[in-house]
């Protein structure tokens, strides 16, 4: 009933705020107008309630059971404020209603449809990241999971530790030589012991240890984005290895029949989007877009990155197509690089990125970059040039376009709220390469509301024409006279001794007024004092 | 009596006491860094509420998550909370990162010095970071110590070549040292490197304006509004050029761009209703000039633009206060002496008309408008032939150097010459005539001159710009008038501001101009 209550009030606010956003976005640029009878989208599915809470990378299109029919895997989040209990779900979609869940025992980060056999038909497992394990799924049953490996503690924290487990726990000594391990930097502390060195109260401190003591000291790194890459052949039903990188700054290749590391690299920070591409066993590159703001560009054999790009603000997509690299940031603006880092575009888009997804559609060989806004449209790019502009009623969290069911080319979105819409693309659909803003902007037709003139302004102005000696006289005289009158009153001010302070004899208060600024628009300030 | 409730252990009352307070730890807490990830992706697309709440419910913190916080707190504008938390996160972990953020959120406060300190301190973590030191080029503009500012901005573009902000910054300060060649050599380099870049073309045609390279710096703002057709300073600037041309229509369509997003921009304003003046609609060029004024009741330009159509409108008495308003704001601006003779002329005050003329020419000598101006005045009140005659004189060699220094014939107003040979002073070298037109002058007045131009201050240079040129307003009339039969282009190379001028900048000229407000009254 509460997390009902509160579910409301959030998706309240939430609308709030999207009006907002509306209202404003009435003054920004200005994007095509999608107009329904010429749009290139079909709405095929609409469903505002369907309780879907995700990202883009755990969004899966595959023929799961090798019958010829797409279905779209989302791994579900469930309402993550609900916290200490969790509701994520492993959800399978056949056409647009769901046809089974499975639960997840934690928030899942990515989801990807992998072959771990050679097998006929190709049937393919469904690895799903959550915390620091990647289970795989075989028919939509558990059947495997794979825990990143632990990493290297300092052998004085194991000592510390030890010795509390023996008996004499002293939360001071612990304290110090923790807090020393940690100054010098060397090698990373455990979480457990940086929780104990953030514990203020010694008495809190105390059970922390007693309650830890027992259990084994471990670090290990969590899963933050995994990715697919072929193992030896680069056909679409081929062998897979899973991509993983990790929060400790480094991108795992396993194997994904036996689950054997292959690759390990070192990422300069911990990466949260990856793209890759290529053949294991061949040649492949991986694209790193990390939490500092930089893109790093990982080869086969090197475990350290060969190029790096500087994004000036945090990615919040990122998208290949051949040579080029695409990415979205966090301040609105879209990029287009060379896998060498050379900067080919820039486009400011009108509304901060909330999902990017790559559209690829072999039929008409149509490439693009869809790009969901903040201000509920998606923009649709090919290469450069703004092709085509979708309306949606809601922000998109998360978006895939490709087969689903037997049509070709749908895009599906996931909304703020959890909303499920999908639209399928015309097949007479056609875009042109250029750019569909192209011509003046939307302004331009607005008229300019000129201040109207009243017959009163008018009439005196017929009056000024006639009469303008006699009116300027008048004028000088009465704005002499006023100098005048306020030179005395200021000079009566001064002898008299008057400052703005002012005090009445009788009653015990001060008024004290100040005008800041010149105006038209100015501020006074006030004040009433009690002495 | 004893109440039951005192016998019962407390334990009993709050049977979970115990497990609840360890329960606050998950069994394994080697994962607490489990939800980073999600984290970094909401901050990415900017779900601040959706973060918080996250946080409030987890049942521990991390590093990370006071980090997240503290971006969400600067996102939002509290930057002195969020600086506390980055503080927080740099004694628990002194990282690059940390520090920069610290550094960041200690000169959005405005404390440069601090700033500059904590950037320092990340350079001794860091040689190749091009945020560093680039803030750090920042932070010294604002201090005003432009070498150090130059040198960091020279090495971020060392260490990242694309950079435009760094462009950008690096070119400000140089203008603002008034190097204008090496400013404008690098906002050259920079436009090289980002050919797309709208505010980089859009500085490089202001500068070849300044230097009344039109065409060129008409193919700068074209540039700039190709890639970008909705960005404002380039469309001010073009407009500019536009209106020069005389083809105000046009102007007019551009500038509504700028009203559909900026409705309230007094230089905006001040065009259209000087479009609408030179398409001789002047109610509406009244009202929006009104409306200019309205909006920023301290700029010269808006001011004399209103004296100038309230002339035309033969509203002397309004144009004489707005001309004494805008002489109260700079009291150099001698174009608005000059004006301020004619309308004082028309108003039959012939002393204080010939006291602002004769300001209006200590100020600026050299100005032909106001020297043929005053040759008029000085022919309708019978001055000695003599003194006419040095007038003009003066007139004919100063429209000839005009004449020789204009690149283009449309900078200069050929029919002034028609004028001066109606007043009995043709142009070329001086004939004194032998004797003066006794009689009044008197030209068909038709339609009052298209017109003039307009003008909006340009927040980068004083606004008594001595190159500034006024087109000739109705010249005075005793008993008769006497009516320049058209009127000219302006040839005024001040040009529009872009409204969103840096701080600096503005501030420099607000100070400026509060400096001018202490002036001395115009002669009454």
């Amino acid at each position: 009933m509460t997390s009902n209550k509160r579910d409301k009030s959030a998706s309240r606010q939430y609308q709030e705020i999207s009006g907002n956003e509306n209202e404003s976005d009435q003054t920004r640029p200005t994007t095509a107008a999608a107009n329904d009878a010429k749009s290139k989208w079909l709405a095929a599915h609409n469903d505002f309630v369907a309780g879907i809470n995700t990202v883009g990378t755990c969004m899966e299109l595959v023929d799961l059971f090798a019958e010829g029919s797409v279905n779209l895997v989302v791994a579900d989040f469930g309402n993550i404020l609900l916290m200490p209990k969790l509701q994520a779900k492993l959800k399978v979609f056949k056409s647009f209603s769901l046809l089974k869940e499975n639960n997840l025992s934690d928030l899942p980060c990515a989801l990807v449809a992998c072959y771990t056999d050679n097998l006929q038909p190709r049937i393919p497992a469904l690895a799903v990241a959550s915390g620091s394990a990647v289970f795989l799924f075989k028919s939509l049953r558990p059947y495997y999971k794979f825990v990143l490996p632990q990493i290297e503690i300092a052998q004085v924290e194991k000592d510390v530790w030890h010795k509390a487990r023996e008996g004499n726990v002293d939360i001071r000594a612990m304290h110090d030589v923790l807090n020393e391990l940690h100054r010098a930097g060397t090698v990373p502390l455990t979480p457990r012991s940086l929780t104990f060195l953030q514990m203020s109260k010694s008495n809190e401190a105390y059970q922390f240890v007693e309650h830890y003591k027992n259990v084994e000291l471990k670090r290990q790194s969590c899963v933050t984005c995994m990715k697919k890459l072929n193992k030896n052949s680069a056909d679409e039903d081929g062998l897979n290895c899973l991509v993983i990188g990790t929060e400790d700054q480094h991108i795992y290749i396993v194997e994904a029949e036996a689950f054997t590391i292959l690759a390990t690299m070192t990422c300069p920070a911990t990466p949260s989007f990856l793209e890759v591409s290529g053949v294991y066993d061949v040649e492949f590159r991986i694209l790193a877009a990390c939490r500092n703001g930089y893109i790093y560009l990982f080869r086969r054999g090197n475990q350290t990155p060969r190029n790096a790009i500087y994004l000036n603000s945090i990615a919040v997509g990122l998208e290949r197509f051949g040579k080029n690299i695409i990415v979205g940031c966090m301040d609105s603006s879209l990029h287009c690089y060379t896998t060498k880092g050379k900067r080919y575009w820039k486009h400011i888009l009108p509304a901060p990125i909330t999902a990017m997804c790559q559209i690829d559609y072999r039929p008409k060989g149509f490439q693009a970059v869809a790009v969901a806004l903040a201000n509920n449209e998606i923009h649709l790019y090919k290469d450069k040039f703004l092709v085509d502009v979708i309306q949606v009623e809601e922000n998109i969290y998360a978006m895939k376009f490709g087969k689903l069911g037997r049509e070709d080319a749908t895009l599906i979105m996931i909304t703020k709220n959890g909303g499920l819409v999908i639209k399928i693309l015309k097949r007479t659909a056609t875009f042109e390469e250029n750019d569909t803003l192209h011509g003046p902007p939307k302004e331009q037709q607005v008229k300019i509301d000129v201040p109207k003139r009243t017959k009163l302004y008018v009439d005196q102005t017929l009056r000024e024409k006639e009469q303008a000696e006699t009116m300027y006289r008048i004028f000088q005289q009465d704005l002499i006279r006023l100098k005048l009158l306020t030179g005395k009153e200021f000079l009566k001010s001064v002898q008299a001794g008057l400052n703005p302070v002012a005090k009445t004899k009788t009653e015990a208060i001060r008024i004290n007024a100040e005008v800041h600024g010149l105006g038209p628009r100015f501020k006074l300030t006030v004040k009433l004092q009690n002495t | 009596m004893e109440t039951p409730t005192n016998a019962v252990p407390p334990s009993i009352l709050k049977p979970s006491a115990r497990s609840i307070a360890t329960s606050k730890w998950p069994n394994d807490p080697s994962t607490i860094d489990k939800y980073n990830w999600l984290l970094h992706v909401m901050y990415g697309r900017g779900e601040y509420d959706r973060i918080q709440q996250f946080i409030r419910v987890q049942p521990q913190t991390n590093p990370y998550m006071t980090y997240v916080q503290a971006l969400v707190n600067r996102q939002e504008g509290r930057i002195a909370e969020a600086l506390d938390l980055f503080q927080k996160s740099v004694v628990e972990n002194p990282t690059l990162v940390n520090i920069k953020q610290v550094a960041k959120s200690l000169a959005l406060l405005g404390r440069y010095r601090v700033a500059i300190d904590a950037y320092k301190e990340a350079l001794t973590r860091t040689t190749n970071d091009w945020e560093v030191f680039h803030n750090l080029g920042l932070c010294y503009m604002q201090l005003r110590e432009f070498n150090e500012a130059k040198q960091y901005f020279l090495q971020a573009l060392q260490v990242s070549e694309i950079q435009e902000a760094s462009y950008i910054a690096l070119g400000k300060v140089l203008l603002l040292e008034g190097e204008r060649d090496e400013a404008e050599a690098i906002f050259e380099r920079g436009a090289r490197r980002n050919p797309e870049s709208p505010t980089l073309f859009t500085h490089i045609g202001l500068l070849a304006f300044e230097r009344a390279h039109y065409t060129k710096a008409f193919e700068c703002f074209g540039t700039a509004l190709t890639f970008c057709p909705t960005h404002i300073p380039a469309i001010m600037a073009a407009c500019q050029v536009i209106q020069k041309h005389g083809d105000a229509d046009v102007a007019l369509s551009k500038y509504r761009i700028i009203y559909g997003r900026k409705p309230e921009c007094a230089q905006v304003w001040n065009n259209i209703g000087m479009c609408f003046f030179s398409k001789k609609k002047f109610v509406a060029a009244v009202s929006c000039l009104k409306r200019a004024n309205y909006l920023a009741p301290f700029e010269l330009y808006v001011l004399y633009n209103l004296a100038l159509v309230h002339l035309y409108l033969q509203q002397n008495a309004s144009a004489a206060i707005f001309l004494q308003s805008a002489i109260r704001i700079n009291r150099k601006h001698a174009p608005s002496y000059a004006l301020l003779g004619v309308a004082l002329s028309k108003l039959n005050d012939s002393d204080n008309a010939e006291r602002a003329y004769a300001y209006s020419l200590k100020l600026d000598s050299a100005d032909p408008m106001t020297l043929l101006n005053y040759g008029i005045f000085q022919a309708n009140t019978g001055v000695s032939p003599a003194k006419i005659n040095s007038t003009m004189q003066q007139f004919h060699r100063c429209y000839a150097e005009r004449a020789a220094a204009a690149a283009n014939p449309r900078d200069i107003d050929a029919s002034m010459l028609d004028v001066a040979t109606k007043l009995g002073y043709p142009a070329p070298p001086p004939a004194p005539p032998s004797d003066l037109p006794t009689e009044k002058l008197s030209f068909p007045s038709g339609l009052p001159p298209p017109p003039a131009f307009p003008f909006s201050t340009n927040s980068n240079r004083p606004a008594d710009d001595s190159a500034s040129n006024v087109p000739p307003p109705p010249p005075p009339s005793a008993s008769s008038t006497l009516s320049p039969s058209d009127s000219t282009k302006d040839d005024d190379p001040t040009k529009q501001s872009p409204p969103d001028e840096p701080e600096v900048k503005t501030k420099i000229y607000d100070a400026n101009r509060h400096k001018l407000r202490r002036m001395k009254q115009e002669p009454t």
